[in-house]
């Protein structure tokens, strides 16, 4: 496994680092080892494809390197990040031209996969089942939102950030915020509904 | 408050914005704890499907030359565009080539001159007439003449005798075919 550091110095090979920079790269491969599985869960639940995920995950991290001059240390460096991540899945989610090649060269891993992963914890199989379902109904709810609204409902109900971070991180409104996440939540219990009615 | 939860009062639990009469509500009626309960079990499953995704996901990074630094998703997408684009113009020059070479073998004839078929035609038509061609009009009145019924013999009047051969049918009668089926 290559590790980020080896991989963004291979990429920038022909840069002169000054002191200052090969200080940063050292400092950056930690950056790396300790937000990428955060930025992945969040990629994950935007693009809901894991190798997408992945690949974004990897991008988010080169842009940062190469954009590290600019980091003014105004927001956390996860909000700094996770702002990176958004927009690379904005800019995923914008070339719906290509959706039908995207699925047809994906290796097949899709949300009821990753839907399935869900630990168990019921008391029996069909306690599990049904929780597997449900977990399904909220991805596939996740899937009809918008793709802003999807950032809001990934970084409050996976990561658990606050209102005011999740507005720093999106550069949107407290109030824009709660909008979002109301009807990212309507939309999930709409098609909870349906599953329930389903039954 | 003995109205069940409005969705909006409901989402403002799940965001811990709820008011204190809807929480109060929540404490005590059963519908709508069951509801509430629902829905953040399903939003926690979410989370923790997610996060067991990541943790079974060994994130191991891809060499440049397949993730080429500095080289947006974007960028890589407008990069399949072109190539979709160059593909795209090359059988558009195909089919233009292939229509070219099909003009070239379908005989035509260009505009405000006379083909070189329509003159062999003419000659043949030509070789093939009895008379020269400034006769013609004289040929078509002495055929006019022929085939006018003559008129209605006078009385006392000799009989036109039939031509030796013929059966008085002309041409036709030739081609009938008799019983056997032969002409």
């Amino acid at each position: 496994m290559t590790s980020m550091l080896q991989l963004v110095e291979g990429a920038f090979a022909d840069n002169d680092h000054s002191a200052a920079s090969l200080q940063l790269l050292q400092n950056f491969d930690s950056v790396v080892e300790r937000y990428q599985q955060r930025i992945y869960r969040i990629l994950l639940g935007m693009v809901r494809d894991e190798d997408a995920a992945q690949t974004l995950t990897q991008e988010c991290f080169l842009k940062a390197y190469e954009a590290r001059s600019t980091y003014r240390g105004e927001a956390s460096l996860s909000t700094w990040l996770i702002r990176i991540a958004i927009n690379l899945a904005h800019d995923y989610h914008r070339n719906r031209r290509l959706d039908f090649w995207r699925r047809l060269f994906s290796s097949g891993s899709d949300v009821s996969e990753v839907a399935g992963r869900l630990p168990s914890g019921g008391v029996t199989p069909e306690q599990d089942l049904l929780a597997k379902e449900k977990v399904a109904a909220v991805w596939s709810a996740a899937e009809k939102l918008s793709p802003q609204q999807r950032a809001v409902f990934v970084l409050r109900f996976v990561e658990e950030m606050s209102l005011e971070e999740i507005a720093a991180a999106t550069n949107l409104k407290l109030g824009t915020v709660k909008i979002h996440l109301f009807r990212a939540l309507s939309g999930v219990r709409k098609r909870m509904k349906e599953w329930q009615g389903s039954l | 408050m003995n109205k069940h939860l409005s969705d909006e009062q409901l989402n403002q639990w799940i965001l811990g914005e709820a008011e204190t009469a809807a929480s109060q509500h929540l404490e005590t009626c059963e519908a709508c704890q069951r509801e509430a309960e629902d829905l953040k079990q399903a939003l926690g499953g979410f989370r923790d499907s997610i996060q067991a995704a990541a943790e079974a996901r060994r994130l191991t990074w891809r060499e440049p030359a397949q993730a080429p630094a500095g080289r947006s998703l974007g960028a890589r997408f407008m990069a399949q565009r072109w190539a979709y684009a160059g593909a795209l113009a090359a059988i558009v020059a195909v089919v233009v080539l292939l229509l070219r070479v099909d003009y070239r073998h379908t005989p035509h004839t260009p505009t405000g001159t006379v083909g070189e078929d329509e003159i062999l035609m003419q000659i043949q038509t030509d070789v093939g007439q009895t008379v020269p061609s400034a006769l013609a009009p004289g040929e078509l009145l002495l055929q006019g003449a022929e085939e006018t019924p003559p008129p209605a013999p006078e009385k006392g009047a000799p009989k036109t005798r039939k031509p030796k051969g013929g059966d008085g049918h002309g041409q036709e009668s030739r081609t009938t075919p008799n019983r056997n089926g032969t002409v």
